[in-house]
């Protein structure tokens, strides 16, 4: 055991630190710059049953301390993503598949075929806002969380992971639906909704005119949600949100995070993520931490 | 691809309507070729995030040079950078121009788009190189001079005629078209739409490097998607530089 190494529902992690879903694509473009094995897992690009070709440019846009996106999803599709898999899987971290469809069924369709490959967690994404139909429409209301959760646990042989939306009335009665439906872990904060404008044109930036708004900007509202979910549910929680570095991470975990996703820090320093775990690493040793499990849910209020 | 450090050697602006000139000095560059750009970090000030896509005007073994507008918040930053600073890049990105199997060769350049074109010049020294010039008005010309000194023919076009011919580049370009067996092109969709429009009937193979707003620039991020007729493409990756018979413009 390592300081950093860690365990989310059965599944050995090298350490707390997980690529975010929609910023890493299928990992491929990442080992340019550094081995996969590094990483505690992946969270691979937002899967769908059929090809989707997502939205139409601009799809991003950066606002003061975050970035606006609306990607919509774009993804090769399952049956193409499972002719590549095994060169996707060669990498030894743990990936995870993100899903995501139109209709329950769609889910439960992708969660059966998934758990027939060795992909190592399964992530429910109800909450994308940059998709017309299902995405965030599963994951608003508390009632809906749990039958979508329910329906999918009856296909999902894999550990399930139900990544909550913040656009909601209560996170945490999200929090609860998703572990009363049978989730094994909750990970969150997905996007907060947002726009900008461009003054001059009188026009928004996204084509889409609303995105995700990701980044720095919403660590304090996605810190919060971690939090209030922390006491809410007894099943392990993925943090998530505008997480840069390894202080930011720490943070998360003492909310009561098991383990960290990043997002945004990938697409502004594609080294982010290897220089947060050295960082984990170097911050244990130095304050006598001897695993990082420790600190999980360790706030002192 | 690499991610490292650039040691910045020069940054003045050099026109009235604030084009900046960059010169990086980068230890153990990789090899670049033409039409290929890098993403700059402009400071992590005013709430800016993101590196800045940004095209390499020419490039030696150790050194890129940039032409920028400083026009939005990087931007702007990145030219209050000063000389002897250290900044983070990643380079070299996207496919770039391939001059190689052609000979007579025409520059098709608007506004800022002209910038990039001059590094196909840079790597293929030796080739007949045709330039046709655009922009709004003479203040935004900074570099006709070396197109002027390496091409057979540079010509100059504005909208308002202050300097050069006025009138669109691809007006001057249609009678000339015979001369070449290639076109390179960079600049703003209505440009290159005419460009296409002039090019359709003719078996001349044209380039067109395209520019589209971007997140991480290595690919992973699926933001800065175009349309082509294989269906949506990444521009960092599949491009910048597409064929303009390829890209639905």
């Amino acid at each position: 055991m390592t300081a950093l190494s860690t365990n989310i529902c059965g599944i050995e992690f090298k350490n707390p630190v997980i690529a975010a879903s929609g910023t890493f694509n299928f990992g491929k473009e990442f080992k340019n710059f550094f081995s996969l094995s590094k990483l505690g897992g992946i969270c691979l690009k937002g899967l769908t049953l059929g090809k989707r070709e997502g939205n139409d440019s601009p799809r991003i846009a950066e606002c003061y301390g975050g970035i606006l996106n609306s990607v919509g999803l774009q993804n090769p599709g399952l049956e193409a993503f499972l002719r590549d898999l095994t060169s996707v899987l060669k990498e030894d971290t743990n990936f995870i598949a993100n899903i995501a469809g139109n209709t329950v069924s769609e889910y439960c369709a992708l969660a059966e075929r998934l758990s027939d490959t060795d992909i190592s967690m399964i992530e429910l994404n109800i909450s994308c806002p940059n998709v017309k139909k299902g995405g965030l429409s599963f994951g608003v209301l508390p009632e809906d969380v749990k039958n979508i959760v329910k329906e999918v646990r009856k296909f999902c042989k894999k550990p399930l992971i139900v990544k909550l939306s913040p656009n909601v009335a209560s996170i945490s009665d999200n929090a609860l639906a998703a572990q009363d439906g049978g989730a094994d872990c909750i990970s969150l904060i997905n996007t907060l909704k947002g726009m900008a404008i461009d003054i001059y044109t009188r026009k928004p930036i996204l084509s889409n005119v609303i995105g995700g708004l990701s980044g720095p900007a919403i660590k304090p509202v996605a810190l919060a949600m971690v939090y209030e979910c922390y006491k809410a549910v007894d099943i392990p929680i993925i943090g998530i949100g505008g997480i840069m570095d390894y202080k930011d991470a720490l943070e998360f975990m003492l909310a009561g995070a098991s383990a960290v996703q990043v997002g945004t820090a990938n697409m502004i320093n594609p080294m982010a993520m290897v220089e947060i775990i050295e960082e984990l690493t170097e911050f244990c040793k130095e304050n006598n931490i001897k695993n990082i499990k420790e600190l999980v849910g360790g706030l002192v209020v | 691809m690499i991610t490292t450090k650039a040691k910045i050697l020069l940054n003045i602006n050099v026109t009235a309507s604030n084009i900046y000139k960059i010169v990086l000095f980068i230890e153990g560059m990789p090899k670049i070729k033409a039409g290929q750009f890098a993403m700059v970090d402009c400071g992590k000030t005013d709430g800016v995030l993101l590196k800045r896509p940004l095209s390499i005007h020419s490039f030696d073994n150790d050194t890129i040079t940039i032409l920028y507008k400083a026009l939005g918040k990087g931007t702007k930053a990145l030219s209050r950078m000063q000389k002897g600073s250290i900044i983070d890049i990643i380079l070299p990105l996207g496919n770039g121009f391939e001059a190689r199997n052609y000979s007579n060769i025409a520059l098709v350049g608007g506004g800022l788009g002209i910038f990039p074109l001059y590094s196909v010049i840079n790597e293929y020294p030796q080739k007949n190189y045709y330039a046709y010039l655009g922009c709004k008005d003479k203040h935004d010309f900074v570099c006709n001079d070396i197109f002027n000194e390496k091409c057979r023919k540079t010509l100059i076009a504005t909208d308002d005629g202050s300097l050069g011919q006025k009138g669109l580049v691809t007006d001057f370009l249609a009678s000339d078209l015979k001369r070449f067996n290639a076109i390179f092109a960079c600049g703003p969709k209505p440009m290159l739409k005419a460009l296409k429009n002039l090019v359709v009937g003719t078996q001349i193979p044209t380039f067109v490097s395209l520019e589209e707003r971007m997140g991480c620039g290595f690919g992973a991020c699926l933001t800065c998607a175009c349309k082509t007729i294989r269906g949506k493409e990444r521009v960092c990756m599949e491009g910048p530089v597409f064929d303009i018979k390829e890209v639905i413009l």
